[in-house]
């Protein structure tokens, strides 16, 4: 089944995911292989917990947003991408990173897919 | 870059039994030293466990004038190791016994910071070292 937000889309979201094979690096370190993993999605700004505008404080970086939204394809986040999990993300024509929260809020329904919460923030 | 290898496959001769882990993201483990410029190793979601260690290649530079005309140039490697496990031991302590067994006077110890848990610090000690290897003479004129 498709999903209800397929009209929504706006965004695309590139997660990087430790793969099972592993490479050596110029130090001779050993490490996991990164895969790209493109999830295409609909993300919106969180009304909760954006600090743009009259709620910027001292400290606050502004070039942060709170975004709220769920996934088009794949519908389902793998369980690998975890909490704190940073992508880079598209959302129309701005670039920038997401990072990605992974609470209770990101709990998937089989029609709506897993949702996404995350912070934004504008590559400058 | 080979002097690296070089003295990162020395320190596992010595202390390869002392050593902790490294936990990847995709469950694969592998032994707790690494060659690290600007925090890059190990890659993010890797949990460690146990004693660390960690070279930071060319991280001390120190020039001294010579008599006559000439600069001795001295690039030295820094070797941090850091203690993971909460459950005090003395694996740290053991290591830099055998670390300054292997190097002798080519190995400068630092100060041993204890472990203090409201700030959240880890055992650690950090050592320089230098070799002839490292040393160039510059002349002037």
């Amino acid at each position: 089944m498709p999903s209800p937000f397929a009209s929504l889309e706006n965004a695309t979201l590139t997660f990087s995911l430790s793969s099972q094979s592993m490479e050596i690096d110029e130090w001779g370190n050993r490490l996991p292989v990164q895969e790209d993993l493109v999830v295409r999605c609909w993300l919106a700004v969180d009304s909760n917990g954006s600090f743009v505008g009259d709620y910027a404080m001292p400290g606050v970086d502004e070039s942060e947003q709170t975004l709220k939204g769920y996934c088009i394809d794949p519908m389902f986040l793998p369980d690998l991408i975890t909490h704190g999990s940073e992508a880079i993300a598209i959302i129309g024509s701005t670039k920038g990173r997401f990072i990605l929260y992974r609470g209770l809020d990101g709990i998937a329904t089989p029609v709506t897919g897993s949702s996404l919460k995350g912070v934004f923030r504008r590559q400058v | 870059m080979d002097d690296i290898k070089n003295l990162k496959e020395r320190i596992l001769e010595s202390i390869v039994d002392l050593l902790g882990e490294y936990t990847f993201a995709n469950g694969l483990k592998e032994k707790a030293i690494a060659v690290d410029i600007g925090g890059k190793y190990p890659p993010k979601n890797t949990k460690i466990s146990g004693l660390e260690c960690v070279i930071v290649p060319q991280s001390e530079l120190s020039a001294s004038w010579m008599l006559g005309s000439g600069v001795s140039l001295e690039v030295s490697h820094r070797i941090e190791l850091k203690q993971w496990d909460e459950k005090p031991n003395r694996q740290l302590m053991i290591a830099v016994q055998r670390l300054v067994i292997t190097f002798g006077s080519d190995l400068n110890v630092g100060p041993r910071l204890a472990p203090i848990d409201k700030l959240g610090n880890i055992e650690s000690c950090s050592m320089i070292f230098t070799n002839y290897e490292n040393r160039r003479l510059i002349r002037n004129g």
